[in-house]
């Protein structure tokens, strides 16, 4: 029963007590006045709506508002920093060493925490239903609303807690802050999205395509919401079981990346081959899905990565069954490049086989390919030099961060400075565009992969020397 | 019974060896005193053994549940307070009780009752309804003891639980302390006050960078530290004469005179100190006081550090 969760009942304890509880029940029945209120104005002096039906609607769409604040931001905000409240009020050793299941841990973070919410949510639904009963919205867009709202709350929330069990030191800030940084760039896309969805008739029979499936659009993201719901649920149930080993393991990155393949090239497969095959850059789809492909790629080594004390674990363990030769071939094997590569080496075969069936120039492609590759490679050296470094200089974090600031934006500057555009294509972004607005010249791609190889060549000298004093630190303990 | 049984633990952060390849085993009902300098170990080992931290190498068995598949089984038997906790403000501290009485499995009907005893236990019955966040740091601590007691717990392990505490918060608590040994619980504390160790503990594990250099009764490592015995001769009379005739007695050592009292060491048992005795008395020596002096944890300790490496046991560390 989760009534029975202790978790909830020590959230209802501290949330719920009268004086609280009923603070948080006056503001929201006076923004239900308020909006009553304004709206009833508006229907009386013919302001702003025409007629009762153009009332409920417009009353519908503001609960939808209320609705996406009430659980996607207040709730989730709740739910990214109950881990971060346990480390600041100095409880989580006390937290962590309740024998209670991982299971019924998040189910009490995430209900527990969110007892008000949740109260609010349920009041906004009726007053949702009620409105878009009374506005004669369809049945099935209101279905399809409600479903997204809460497919996409439980997402945002379980994304959350997963971000700040998983953060470094679990302060939970960086969660939170991440979280911030996210409601202000897709606020506005949310709210803009609501606007024109209140403007368009028949919204529930918008159809997108998922191969060669038409689902309807809300139905679709609902279903991608509950899919990647599923592995951040799965990733908070691993880090409360095993709290000190990375996120992901080896197996479940790559079935990770596959499955976001699959959810990416899914949504791009039906327009995906109507591209202009004699256009030689890439298309604009084509970027697209390149660029949201390749994303995984790079989150998932950050958000798992292995720590240098794994590493002299590892070492460990190997120093007894192999010769000196294989152990830092091993040692290798195990660390987090070969992680990244194995991603990357993911994308790079979907990327190019796609780009074959959907007749694209190849060699300009694979040559995009290659050289992405070198700018992959160079940011995932950085990452395992502040694996294998930050032991001894705990600041290398900040010098590493000012590199590739000064990797990505330096050649933007310089070749605005200079007024040479080609100068751009040596920051990843400069080349992004440049891929997206090809000449045919492969000369100067060429130089930029040659240039990042040679960049990676000092990051490389330094993780091998690591990789070996791992060995040898081993050996003598 | 053996409660606890750790064999070659060791944590590692990096290249720093926080526990080295300790091995110890507590019976039921011991009580072992776990002391160190700053960074010897201590905490990390008391990590260890609550399943916070995951050790580098080595094993451990609480109750005979093996903490790297068993973690679950073991922290609902075990009690941990770490060296600096709080609890939750927002709560009183009937209804904190009552969470960890529910999250620890204890039967419904039964959390109540378990709520009034801990309560009644830990002395802070009257505050019952106030909330956490209006308690001293010595009323906490106590609350933190409570905590632990709402539930079955069999093992307690307390890392540092007088530090930061007044005098008389300090006296309470070693009173909850010794009510827990009397009721028969194992329990392993740390804490650098060692004076207050040596009231209520059985055993005492000494650390030092990582190893248990020392680990037994406070008796047998007075006896592996000195090697004999330390005795107070006080007596009436001539002082060189008295001196004089110690000197001869087989297996002594004259340590200091300060006027008529003379320390000295001796290698003998209980009836060797008697024939001691007998012996100044038949020389004509005065004596008006003969006792053994017992040096607390502190004296121990002091002799210890610097000097680790002479008493670690034979074949490296435990």
């Amino acid at each position: 029963m989760i009534t029975d969760n202790p978790l909830i009942k020590r959230y209802r304890y501290s949330v719920m007590r009268p004086r609280q509880f009923w603070v948080y029940m006056s503001v929201y029945i006076a923004t239900l006045l308020l909006m009553f209120l304004i709206n009833y104005s508006g229907y009386e002096t013919e302001e702003m709506y025409k007629s009762l039906q153009e009332l409920f609607r417009s009353v519908f769409y503001q609960f939808l508002v209320i609705q996406i604040i009430t659980l996607w931001i207040w709730g989730t905000f709740n739910s990214g920093s109950a881990i971060g409240e346990e480390v600041t009020d100095k409880t989580y050793d006390f937290f962590r060493l309740l024998p209670m299941t991982p299971k019924a841990k998040t189910i009490g973070i995430l209900i527990g925490k969110n007892l008000l919410v949740l109260l609010m949510a349920a009041c906004n639904f009726i007053f949702m239903i009620a409105a878009g009963i009374a506005a004669d919205l369809n049945k099935m867009l209101l279905a399809q609303m409600m479903l997204t709202l809460v497919c996409g709350a439980i997402l945002t929330n379980s994304f959350t807690l997963l971000s700040s069990i998983n953060s470094k030191g679990r302060k939970g800030k960086s969660a939170v802050v991440g979280f911030i940084a996210l409601a202000f760039i897709l606020g506005p896309v949310i709210i803009n999205g609501i606007v024109e969805l209140s403007n368009i008739t028949d919204a529930e029979k918008k159809m997108a395509c998922f191969f060669e499936f038409k689902l309807p659009i809300m139905i679709l993201v609902s279903i991608i919401a509950l899919y990647f719901s599923c592995w951040t649920i799965k990733g908070i149930l691993r880090k409360f079981t095993y709290e000190d080993e990375p996120l992901f393991t080896r197996p479940a990155a790559f079935i990770f990346m596959l499955g976001y393949e699959f959810v990416t090239f899914g949504l791009f497969y039906h327009y995906l081959f109507q591209a202009d095959s004699s256009q030689l850059g890439l298309t604009g789809l084509n970027f697209a899905f390149w660029t949201f492909s390749l994303l995984p790629a790079l989150a998932v080594p950050l958000g798992s990565v292995r720590t240098f004390d794994k590493y002299l674990e590892f070492a460990g363990r190997v120093i007894s069954k192999t010769g000196d030769k294989l152990r830092l071939a091993r040692l290798t094997l195990f660390s987090n490049l070969s992680l990244g590569l194995g991603l990357f080496a993911i994308w790079a075969s979907l990327a190019a086989i796609t780009s074959y069936f959907a007749k694209l120039p190849m060699k300009d492609h694979l040559i995009y390919i290659a050289v992405i590759f070198t700018f992959y490679f160079f940011l995932l050296l950085l990452i395992e030099v502040f694996v294998v470094i930050s032991p001894t200089i705990s600041k290398i974090g900040v010098l590493l961060v000012f590199v590739i600031v000064a990797y990505i934006i330096l050649p933007l500057i310089f070749s605005s400075i200079f007024d040479i555009k080609e100068i751009a294509m040596f920051s990843p972004f400069g080349y992004m565009g440049h891929m997206a607005d090809n000449d045919g010249d492969k000369t100067i791609d060429l130089c930029v992969a040659i240039v990042n190889l040679l960049l990676c060549i000092l990051p490389a000298i330094l993780i091998l020397r690591r990789h070996t004093d791992v060995i040898k630190a081993r050996q003598k303990m | 019974m053996q409660v606890i049984e750790v064999s070659g633990l060791s944590k590692e952060f990096g290249t720093l060896v926080a526990v080295n390849k300790v091995g110890f085993s507590v019976a039921k009902g011991q009580i072992v005193g776990l002391i160190g300098p700053n960074g010897a170990g201590k905490t990390t080992l008391l990590r260890m053994l609550a399943t916070v931290l995951r050790p580098t190498a080595g094993s451990i068995k609480i109750l005979g549940y093996d903490s790297s598949t068993e973690y679950l089984k073991i922290r609902k038997t075990i009690g941990y307070l770490p060296d600096f906790f709080n609890l939750y403000n927002s709560l009183t501290l009937r209804e904190c009780l009552e969470f960890f009485a529910m999250a620890y499995g204890v039967n419904k009907q039964d959390i109540a009752g378990r709520v009034d005893e801990s309560l009644r236990f830990i002395e802070l019955e009257e505050k019952r309804n106030d909330f956490v966040r209006h308690l001293s740091r010595g009323m906490v601590q106590r609350m933190g003891v409570g905590v632990l007691l709402v539930r079955d717990t069999d093992v307690f392990l307390l890392d540092e639980p007088a530090s930061g505490l007044d005098p008389k918060a300090r006296i309470q608590l070693r009173d909850i302390l010794r009510k827990l040994s009397a009721e028969g619980k194992t329990i392993i504390i740390s804490s650098h006050i060692l004076t207050e160790l040596s009231d209520f503990c059985s055993h005492v594990a000494i650390m030092s960078r990582g190893n248990i250099v020392l680990y037994g009764s406070i008796d047998e490592i007075r006896q592996r530290v000195y090697n004999a015995r330390r005795l107070k001769i006080s007596i009436v009379g001539d002082t060189n004469a008295a001196v004089a005739a110690i000197k001869e007695f087989p297996g002594t050592t004259l340590q200091t005179v300060e006027g008529g009292n003379i320390m000295v060491d001796i290698k003998t048992d209980e009836n060797g100190l008697a024939d001691m005795n007998a012996y100044l008395l038949s020389k004509g020596i005065r004596v008006c006081g003969f006792s053994e002096q017992k040096s607390d944890l502190e004296d121990l300790f002091m002799e210890i550090s610097g000097n680790e490496q002479s008493y670690m046991p034979e074949g490296g560390p435990r």
